[in-house]
């Protein structure tokens, strides 16, 4: 258990820079979750955290020692891989009593150990199994076990979830989620799959071609993303963005209008809570205008929200989910989601996002301006 | 039909290889005064043990086999001790694995006997000639052993996955321990087969044993000389007592052949 730091770390192949300047200060027994798309440096950041490759810039430390120059046996840091890479020529208990005894670890203790780590993640009964008898879920398990079981100073997981099937993620996500906070061991946890970023972590990170974009808690990157490219990759599906233009605290979309003076008074939105108020007065000039799909709610009448924007569902677009149901919408020449509760075939003439869960973005950068 | 076809081919290729055995076996129990007789039979008249008795019996026979044995398994050491970590390197660091592809090939293109004489000379000199204990002859086998070893083996270590190696080091292994827990026993199929290849390479290899050892020979030229002054049924003994090494090897290391030992790592 320990705090880890990381300060301007960076990798560079030849002139591809694959990391950039992360720096990200992890608390004693915080999870931090890393998130992007394929190829973002996601893997890249634990290779370099783990010691698999040379990283090119910065300084990494566990507590006050500096581990980034040492060889990775020697940094107290464990790593689960996205195949798990459990020795297939050992049975479960010769893999998880591995990491003790490269440590030489008397075989009493060794036993007790292993055996411990096991009834925590009910593996107990398979100890003289080999790997190969065993399913994808419970090699998971051996996979996490030999990782926990020497109690390392920090803890990696590499898209640990990504081979399961569908149904076995949720509970091996929740069962993660509960041995973390168990035993509070400093943890990253590297996906692509916002649902394990957001259910898993204190904080997330979102990272995209090497740069940190991001790092809040879940709530926060999720209600007040802090680019365009962050609130285009959250949420389930992303945030719409159309262009419009600002001037004098009007927005213009099209040929609709938005008063955002009213609404961005603080306390006024749910961007807004978490951040102080904002004067739209101050802003000019073209952006990105950023509105979820949930956001949208069946309007009454024409011209009847002046303080929203409001678009045209199109039903032959439509999605039935059940619980939900998706359309597309024409907003002036733009096509946005629209996401509605219920399940019902009624798809309403007209829906309308209020002014205050608008999110503006700069048209060119995609940097946060308001709210 | 087609059943009949394919009966007829298997009994082809088991044909092909269990006669000449049979014939060395019949050749090698008829007393050397039958060999000649005419016209020829399947079966010896007086099958007898003789010629194995005077192929152990006689010295210098005797002393081939000592010395075959010798060299192939001292051919076996040395060619694993050197091709382990070049055929890591090898699976590992592919650019390495190519600059070596070449140096090894250029080892077995050039035609054994032509440097069978450059290699005489080589050794006169350095004291290694017609050695007793063939150490020349063993150097010139782990020459030729060499690229053998190192293909079988490069091609088991890249197929062990570079993660189990990763995973052990982060589970606190050196590099040196990560290949010695992890990699080598998953190598170990390729390891039986580099042996066997390597072994029996050596094992009746002519060319070299031929004019590096002129007098100190192995038992392929010895079995050349018998045969050649017409001692067919001696040279059928020491045949058949050249045959026995490799059934012996491909019996014990039978289980080290199955495959499936990866099975598990993954997913």
């Amino acid at each position: 258990m320990a705090r880890a730091l990381l300060e301007n770390v960076g990798k560079r192949y030849g002139d591809v820079v694959a990391l950039e300047g992360f720096s990200l200060d992890v608390a004693d027994g915080e999870l931090v979750t890393v998130l992007g798309p394929s190829g973002c440096g996601k893997s890249t950041l634990l290779r370099l955290i783990a010691g698999l490759e040379p990283m090119t810039d910065g300084a990494i430390r566990l507590d006050e020692r500096r581990i980034d120059g040492l060889p990775p046996e020697d940094r107290d840091v464990a790593m689960v891989f996205q195949s798990y890479a459990l020795y297939p020529h050992m049975t479960v208990r010769g893999n998880v009593e591995f990491p003790l005894r490269m440590r030489r670890v008397a075989r009493a203790e060794r036993r007790r150990r292993a055996q411990e780590v096991a009834e925590l993640l009910e593996i107990g009964a398979m100890l003289d199994r080999r790997p190969s008898a065993l399913s994808g879920g419970q090699r998971q398990r051996v996979a996490l076990a030999r990782a926990l079981v020497r109690h390392p100073a920090l803890f990696l997981l590499d898209e640990p979830l990504s081979n399961l099937d569908a149904r076995l993620r949720a509970s091996v996500r929740q069962y993660i989620r509960d041995v973390q906070r168990r035993l509070s061991v400093t943890t990253l946890y590297v996906t692509h799959d916002q649902t394990e970023a957001m259910t898993l972590g204190h904080r997330v990170v979102v990272l995209d071609r090497g740069r940190m974009q991001q790092v809040d808690t879940p709530l926060a990157v999720y209600e007040r993303p802090a680019n365009a490219f962050v609130a285009g990759f959250l949420g389930a599906p992303p945030m719409n963005l159309v262009p419009g233009e600002v001037a004098g605290g009007v927005l213009a979309v099209g040929d609709q209008r938005v008063d955002l003076r009213r609404a961005w008074r603080a306390g006024a939105s749910a961007s807004a809570r978490l951040a102080p108020a904002c004067d739209p007065s101050a802003l000019s000039g073209r952006v990105l205008v950023g509105v979820r799909p949930e956001h949208f709610a069946p309007a009454t009448a024409e011209g009847s929200d002046q303080d929203g924007l409001s678009a045209r569902p199109d039903p032959a677009t439509c999605e039935l989910l059940g619980a939900e149901t998706l359309v597309r919408a024409a907003l002036g020449v733009e096509s946005v989601l629209v996401r509605l509760l219920g399940g019902g075939p009624d798809i309403p003439l007209r829906v309308s996002a209020p002014a205050s869960a608008l999110h503006l973005f700069e048209a060119d950068g995609g940097r946060r301006i308001g709210p | 039909m087609r059943r009949a076809l394919l009966g007829g081919a298997i009994a082809a290729v088991v044909a092909s290889a269990a006669v000449p055995l049979l014939l060395i076996a019949k050749q090698a129990m008829t007393p050397e005064r039958e060999s000649f007789a005419w016209p020829p039979a399947w079966l010896p008249h007086e099958p007898t043990l003789e010629n194995f008795r005077h192929v152990l019996a006689g010295a210098e026979l005797f002393g081939g086999l000592v010395r075959s044995v010798g060299v192939a398994a001292a051919t076996v050491i040395s060619t694993l001790a050197l091709t382990l970590p070049a055929a890591w390197l090898g699976a590992r660091a592919p650019a390495v694995g190519r600059r070596l592809d070449a140096v090894l090939v250029l080892t077995r293109v050039l035609p054994s006997i032509a440097i069978a004489v450059p290699l005489a000379v080589l050794f006169v000199r350095a004291g290694l000639y017609n050695d007793p204990s063939a150490l020349g002859l063993w150097l010139a086998h782990t020459l030729l052993g060499l690229p053998l070893a190192f293909f079988v083996l490069r091609a088991a270590f890249a197929a062990v996955p570079v993660e189990l190696e990763q995973a052990a080091r982060l589970d606190g292994a050196s590099a040196l321990g990560a290949f010695v827990r992890v990699s080598m026993p998953l190598a170990r199929p390729a390891l039986a087969t580099a042996s066997l290849l390597v072994f029996l390479l050596s094992w009746d290899e002519f060319a070299f044993a031929l004019l590096l050892q002129v007098t100190n020979r192995t038992l392929p030229p010895l079995l050349y000389y018998l045969s050649a002054f017409g001692f067919p049924g001696l040279s059928s003994a020491l045949a058949a007592i050249m045959v026995l090494p490799a059934l012996v090897i491909v019996i014990l290391l039978e289980p080290a052949f199955r495959s499936g030992l990866l099975a598990g790592s993954g997913r």
